[in-house]
């Protein structure tokens, strides 16, 4: 044994130990403890775990107290096996093996006496935390990082504490002056990926969707007990509903800290009712604190003019201390929330029913006073907001299971002051209001909130229906109509429906929406609605590009039958779910790391990969779904082969009735079949290790698609920026997979041309024509030209399945978009006529480009129709600038005999900003200012040139593209 | 006469359903609907003896320049419910080539599915039969189903 005994620490094989306080508990210890506790000590063969779960085992409170003391003081970090009561790192990884749970009240007593043990040490923490509160409060939170620096150097780590620090940065508005916050989440989570941090921090954020994230944290399958217990502090007040769990979720806690295990029995106890607790709460209140919720509802209101009450409650976990917030969480926590079970709430009921009003609904859609208590700006915090009135919604309906009696213009009213109902309500309770009332408006906008959520086709088959009812008796089968009298009696259903009422849902209103062409017309009408009513354009863009794809689509005319599809709003909502946190950490940590110009995040392009599996694999909305509902299970053969077959042998009767022909045919077809059967068995799949030769590969590491994945990461980079978060992130990813399944489906098809070379190999199809009758042999011939035919027509159609639907991820060729432009214009200036030959190259433009390109034209080209000469022919050209992957376009088209020159140029020039801003409202779209309004609000947008010269009016622009396939 | 709905949009197996129909039953009218919005359509005109329906079909007819219509995975499931909002009794038949039917976004053996559209869909259909064009098993299966009818030949 190697003891260094020069100085004041003592090493054993790496073991650290600082010796004077290490031997003094030491000697607190009987010799039976000592010798059962060398193992762990000194010999590191030993199973030091183990060797621990039997002390806890046999030991009472009192000893295993005295051992925890002397093994805390073991200060080698690897060797560690009980967690510091006062940590001075941060316990955000597990770095723990995990000790067998002991009985509960024994647990307890340890916690009680290591409080009492540092009761001095905790008192001075409170009133040091009291102090914080009130910096916080004052809104000083520079002097808050100054003295959170101070509390975490004198009292170490807590979970509290990191609340506190996570706050503080939450509600800083100039981050860079938080010295020690920045500092210890820089340390602690440089790479966004810390679990603990990442999620706490993230529920802070106002504009987070704290439901989809509660969500996630909540379902999350994580392998490390500590950190989902840990994870779910702030979305939870109460952790547990049984005391096996609640027992798990303790040694949790005091892994995390002291303080934190404190706590954990402080906020349970609400629910434990246990009495030897009273120590342990009497230990840990603040005396006399400075603040009360009275206070804090003041400064959520005074700080946040909208959604006060929203953020209050996301940043309530910070506040657990203060007195009476338990009862504000307990009722949210259990009835605004996504309801994932049945909750276990009988011993909490007691509780809200003592904390709010006992209303009616009715009631409940004017009542100034919802709840019981005497804080007068949290009554003012819970009125003007609408999370307290959601959850008592919830619990009026829990409360009568669905029985409820509301008027409509109540209904309505209440529809504009709650929220996400949708997903907190039980769909059961709302099912039976539905049937309760004779009312049609009432039974739709509660089917409207069972509608979103609800799995179930019977509640959209029955909600479609009552949309339709009404539409039709008294709308004259416009929905749009429907919609915009919804607006004239409340906004939120109005817009609600407007959100529901997306291309998926509104194909299987038959009765009103009998064509393809009508759920185009019919969202691009919404869509237009939706802009007018909001006064946000973004949404008559929308309906603009909707318009622009059906323009494109007739031009185009071509039969589309695309078999390849994704549920989007199940896929939406699984990246809501699922990967939308994960972005946000990765994404927010870039940012504060200032690697935000850095493209090539390696985590970054993990997420998109692992949103492209799901894309490809969900088996409810996957293109693996659609691969083998609407393709591979029989309507693949059927089509190839009994559609091929079939008509062939009925229609050459005559000839199979020669015996050497049907040898031959019937070798073919043996063939032909096989080949079918093996592209099915084989191909037509997602590759996996079952499906070794599936064509679609869910992995990014083919070059092209490398290429599209980086584009999706610059892209949802610029979306994070601009929008200043994720709440546009799932249109990006959408999108980019649609654009990375394009290159799968492209192989598909290039696959089966092979297959459709092999099959109609010259050389096998004459060896059906070995007859040497003169008869047979001419209908040899017409029958081989004829299975010849067939094959490729069947195979030519079979090529359109495989191809991105329009509707979802649509694109356009540039020489399209000018014969789609061309057509448009001919429809107000009949003469105009086509321009000169079609360009040597052309090139597919995706998503947001072809739009904006196809405006611009518009522009260019109207103007041409309308201002120049009538027998002017356009001069068109296009290139691309690989280098900097631009696309230039030019038009040139002459001007009117009677025009001179300069007049033209004063007319295409523009120079007054607030002209181009009016651009929108003075003038249609065809206007030239128009051209300018795009230059200056798309940046990719460049007008590179615009003049008349020799007679001629030339424009050329520029469109600068993330990437093309 | 004996109304028959067909609600198919492969062409193949539309054909084959149709010659076993008129193979094994008289007096029979067959009209066809090959994607929801023609079936919604005809079953809010007509009464029908009997529907036999697939699972996934177009949401639209496929017309040239007017974009894709839906593909629905469960579309079938549609007729079914309409069939019970409008109060109706007519025979319903699940005609799938999957061997397995999606109701309330989980999936169930087809051999289990009548049970589960009664059962979370309230819905009542005489079978769900699993088509293949490999197998005259579905023939044996219809056959069973349609033998209670006074016009089926057996």
């Amino acid at each position: 044994m190697n003891i260094s005994t020069n100085t004041n620490h003592f090493n054993i094989k790496k073991i650290t130990i600082n010796q004077s306080e290490f031997l003094q508990n030491f000697k607190k210890l009987d010799v039976a403890s000592r010798n059962l506790l060398r193992p762990i000590l000194f010999d590191p063969n030993q199973d030091q775990i183990k060797v621990l779960n039997k002390f806890r085992k046999l030991y009472d409170y009192n000893d295993l107290v005295k051992i925890y003391n002397a093994l805390t003081k073991i200060e080698d970090y690897e060797r560690k096996v009980i967690p510091d009561y006062f940590p001075i790192t941060a316990q955000v990884y597990d770095d723990f093996q995990r000790l067998k749970c002991i009985e509960f009240k024994k647990q307890v007593k340890i916690v009680e006496l290591l409080a009492l043990q540092n009761k001095n040490k905790l008192n001075d923490f409170f009133k040091k935390i009291d102090g914080l509160n009130k910096l916080i409060i004052a809104k000083k939170y520079k002097e808050s990082d100054v003295e959170v620096e101070k509390i975490y150097q004198k009292f170490g780590y807590s979970h509290f504490l990191l609340r506190k620090i996570l706050l503080i940065k939450e509600l800083n508005d100039d981050k860079k002056n938080l010295n020690f916050v920045q500092k210890l989440i820089s340390e602690y989570n440089p790479t966004g990926r810390n679990l603990i941090i990442s999620s706490l921090q993230q529920c802070y954020q106002i504009d987070i969707d704290y439901l989809g994230l509660k969500k996630s944290i909540i379902n999350r399958h994580e392998k490390s007990m500590f950190c989902k217990h840990i994870s779910e502090i702030p979305f939870t007040y109460l952790q547990s509903h049984n005391l096996e769990e609640i027992n798990e979720k303790l040694l949790s806690n005091i892994q995390s800290s002291l303080i934190d295990g404190l706590f954990f029995l402080k906020y349970n106890n609400n629910f434990l009712n246990l009495k030897y607790l009273d120590i342990i709460d009497n230990l840990i209140s603040i005396k006399n604190p400075s603040i009360d919720l009275n206070d804090l509802a003041k400064f959520y209101i005074n700080n946040y003019e909208t959604d006060s009450e929203d953020i209050f409650y996301k940043h309530s976990s910070a506040w657990y201390e203060i007195d009476d917030i338990y009862k504000y969480r307990i009722l949210n926590d259990n009835f605004y929330s996504e309801s994932t079970g049945k909750i276990e709430i009988k011993e909490q009921l007691h509780i809200i029913n003592e904390w709010i009003t006992d209303l009616s609904l009715d009631e409940l859609s004017i009542s100034q006073s919802l709840t019981k208590h005497n804080y007068s700006d949290l009554k003012i915090l819970e009125e003007s907001g609408s999370i307290t009135r959601s959850s008592i919604f919830n619990h009026i309906m829990m409360k009568n299971e669905g029985n409820v009696i509301i008027s409509l213009s109540s209904l309505y009213k209440l529809m504009g002051r709650t929220q996400d109902l949708s997903r907190t309500v039980d769909q059961k309770y709302l099912r039976m209001a539905a049937e309760k009332t004779e009312c049609l408006e009432s039974q739709i906008i509660f089917y409207l909130l069972i509608g979103k959520k609800s799995r179930n086709e019977k509640d959209n088959h029955r909600l479609k229906k009552y949309i339709q009812k009404i539409t039709i008796e008294k709308f004259n089968s416009n929905l749009v109509d429907f919609v915009k009298y919804l607006s004239t009696k409340s906004k939120a259903v109005a817009e609600y429906t407007y959100e529901l009422c997306t291309e998926d849902f509104i194909a299987t209103m038959s009765q009103i929406i009998p064509t393809t062409l009508k759920i185009t017309e019919t969202r691009a009408d919404l869509h237009t609605w939706m802009g007018d009513f909001t006064g946000d354009r973004q949404y008559n863009d929308r309906a603009r590009t909707l318009l622009i794809d059906h323009q494109i689509n007739r031009i185009r005319n071509e039969i589309d039958d695309n078999r390849i599809y994704v549920d989007s709003f199940r896929f939406n909502e699984w990246i809501c779910d699922d990967i939308l946190r994960e972005f946000n950490s990765c994404l927010s940590s870039l940012s504060q790391n200032g690697l935000l110009d850095y493209y090539d995040s390696p985590q970054l392009l993990l997420l998109v990969e692992k949103a492209y599996f799901e894309f490809c694999n969900n088996k409810i909305f996957g293109i693996s779904s659609y691969l083998g509902r609407r393709i591979r299970h029989g309507t693949f053969k059927g089509h190839l082969f009994s559609n091929v077959i079939i008509p062939l042998e009925e229609q050459y009767e005559v000839l199979l009735s020669d015996p050497s022909f049907l040898t031959q045919w019937k070798i073919w077809k043996n063939e032909y079949e096989k080949t079918i059967d093996n592209i099915i068995r084989h191909n037509l799949h997602i590759q996996s290790t079952k499906n070794k030769d599936g064509l679609i590969q869910t992995d990014l590491n083919s070059s092209s698609k490398t290429d599209v994945a980086y584009a999706c990461t610059k892209n949802i980079i610029s979306e994070f920026i601009s929008k200043n978060g994720t709440s546009t992130l799932s249109t990006v990813i959408v999108e980019y997979c649609w654009r990375l399944i394009v290159i799968d489906l492209r192989n598909i098809n290039d696959f089966l041309k092979n297959q459709k070379n092999e099959i109609l190999n010259k050389a096998k199809i004459e060896q059906l024509k070995i007859s040497q009758n003169q008869r047979i042999k001419e209908l040899t011939t017409s029958f081989t030209l004829e299975l010849h035919r067939t094959i490729n027509d069947k195979f030519i159609s079979i090529y359109e399945w495989f191809k991105r639907p329009h509707s979802v991820a649509p694109k356009a060729s540039l020489s399209l978009l000018f014969k789609a432009v061309i057509e448009e214009v001919s429809d107000t200036f009949p003469l105009f006529k086509d321009i000169d030959g079609d360009n040597q190259f052309d090139f597919e433009l995706f998503g947001g480009a072809y739009h904006v390109i196809y405006d611009a034209l518009y522009v260019i080209i109207y103007n041409a129709a309308k201002h120049g000469k009538p027998t002017s022919h356009l001069e068109k050209f296009y290139t691309i600038d690989p280098s900097n992957y631009k696309i230039i376009v030019s038009v040139s088209s002459d001007i009117k005999d009677s025009d001179n020159e300069d007049y033209i140029n004063s007319r295409l020039q523009v120079d007054q900003e607030m002209d181009i801003d009016n651009a929108q409202l003075s003038e249609d779209r065809s206007g030239i200012k128009k051209l300018y309004h795009l230059m200056k609000y798309d940046n990719n947008f460049v007008i590179e040139k615009i003049e008349c010269s020799n007679r001629k009016v030339n424009i050329i622009f520029s469109y600068k593209v993330l990437h093309n396939v | 006469m004996f109304d028959i709905l067909i609600v198919e949009d492969d062409s193949f197996k539309l054909k084959s359903l149709k010659d076993f129909l008129y193979a094994n039953m008289v007096h029979i009218n067959i009209v066809v609907a090959t994607n929801l919005q023609n079936a919604i359509t005809l079953i809010n005109e007509s009464i029908f003896h009997l529907i036999l329906v697939d699972m996934a079909i177009p949401s639209h007819p496929i017309e040239s320049g007017t974009g894709s219509p839906i593909s629905l995975l469960n579309g079938g499931l549609q007729v079914i419910l309409e069939i019970q909002y409008l109060d109706r009794k007519d025979d319903c038949i699940v005609l799938t080539q999957y061997p397995d039917v999606e109701i309330c976004g989980e999936y169930f053996p087809i051999d289990l599915a009548s049970f589960n559209i009664k059962d979370l869909l309230d819905c009542t259909v005489l079978g769900c039969i699993q088509y293949s064009e490999d197998t005259t098993t579905w023939k044996e299966d219809l056959k069973e189903l349609l033998q209670s009818y006074e016009n089926f030949n057996s």
